[in-house]
């Protein structure tokens, strides 16, 4: 589309970009140019709502996702040092522990979880309570 | 993608910048911008619906690598508003998809940001300018553009470039200038495969 010739190129640029920058800032535009160009703005009013509400939901969700992932990684660190700094009580303070964080869940056999175990059960209990009662153990 | 010191915006910052959006505005701009890139600037000739399917996709795609896997990175320091930001990044990746099949060089991002915020700085004037101005003129008042649109392409060959300087100097109203910019850019799109002689 573009002419070989650079200098005329460069020269024609400035008008592309005044519109180009037009279409970026201002609704009613894009609307005008959207009907010239034969688009049905009706329809692409309900499109649009529904597109970018998907999109909201689907970016509300891996944001959370992320934010989950990250609450879990920084409550299985706090927990190791726990567990490090505690081995000889570790099952039972762990269990105390989180119990406070998700009292109506069963902590069985906690001796026996390894690191995938660990990850797994934390995805069940409250991350921002344990995380705040590992921090206030490592005060005491 | 930038230097160790260079600062972006992140997580908690950026997903608040997501939730202050007015979607449904965004969306609107952005949809207009890609079919009018694609259509005019790289040509691509597709029926009405499918350009539209194909910037839905674009943008979706877009909206992914900001939001989503976080490898197109927002610097306030480079390109100070979100909405500059994202319609570089809709540029950038355009221009990649079809640099791919080898008809355009690739364009890194922070180009692209930088080329967004640096606009209006078209310093004319050379003789071949002079020349190509004149002839460009006469075309254009062939294509039987009225003396606002002339007035206009007279302002932007002369350097001034920003809409709302033209205008006050004009003493019109934003939609009238709007207008007049999008005849005058409708004409100038046509003769920018024209070989002039100069």
């Amino acid at each position: 589309m573009k002419s070989s010739n650079n200098h005329t190129e460069n020269f024609f640029d400035r008008f592309d970009e005044a519109y180009e920058e037009l279409l970026m800032n201002d609704s009613d535009e894009a609307r005008a140019f959207l009907a010239e160009e034969g688009y049905d703005l009706e329809e692409g009013l309900h499109i649009r709502k529904k597109i970018s509400k998907k999109m909201e939901f689907k970016l509300k969700a891996q944001y959370n996702k992320q934010k989950d992932e990250s609450l879990i990684e920084k409550a299985y660190e706090k927990l190791q040092v726990f567990i490090f700094k505690n081995r000889e009580l570790a099952g039972d303070e762990l269990k105390i522990l989180l119990q406070k964080a998700a009292p109506a869940y069963q902590f069985r056999n906690l001796e026996k979880l390894d690191d995938d175990g660990i990850r797994e059960l934390l995805t069940e209990v409250d991350l921002i309570k344990l995380i705040e009662e590992l921090d206030n153990q490592d005060k005491t | 993608m930038g230097s160790d010191s260079t600062i972006y915006v992140k997580g908690e910052e950026l997903f608040q910048v997501f939730q202050s959006i007015d979607w449904e505005d965004l969306y609107l701009r952005l949809e207009a911008f890609i079919i009018y890139t694609l259509r005019y600037k790289y040509g691509v000739e597709k029926r009405n619906e499918q350009l539209q399917s194909n910037a839905h996709e674009i943008i979706s795609e877009v909206m992914d690598l900001i939001f989503a896997s976080g490898t197109r990175n927002w610097n306030k320091e480079t390109c100070p508003s979100f909405n500059s930001f994202i319609f570089g990044v809709v540029k950038s990746h355009i221009n990649n998809s079809f640099s791919s099949s080898k008809k355009h060089s690739t364009i890194p991002i922070e180009d692209v940001q930088h080329e967004t915020e640096k606009r209006y700085s078209y310093k004319p004037h050379s003789l071949d300018d002079n020349k190509l101005k004149e002839l460009v003129f006469n075309e254009l008042k062939d294509m039987g553009a009225d003396d606002d649109e002339l007035l206009v392409f007279e302002y932007m060959t002369d350097g001034i470039m920003k809409p709302e300087n033209i205008r006050a100097d004009l003493g019109i109203s934003a939609s009238e200038m709007n207008n007049i910019l999008r005849r005058l850019n409708r004409k100038t799109l046509k003769l920018r495969n024209k070989n002039f002689d100069i």
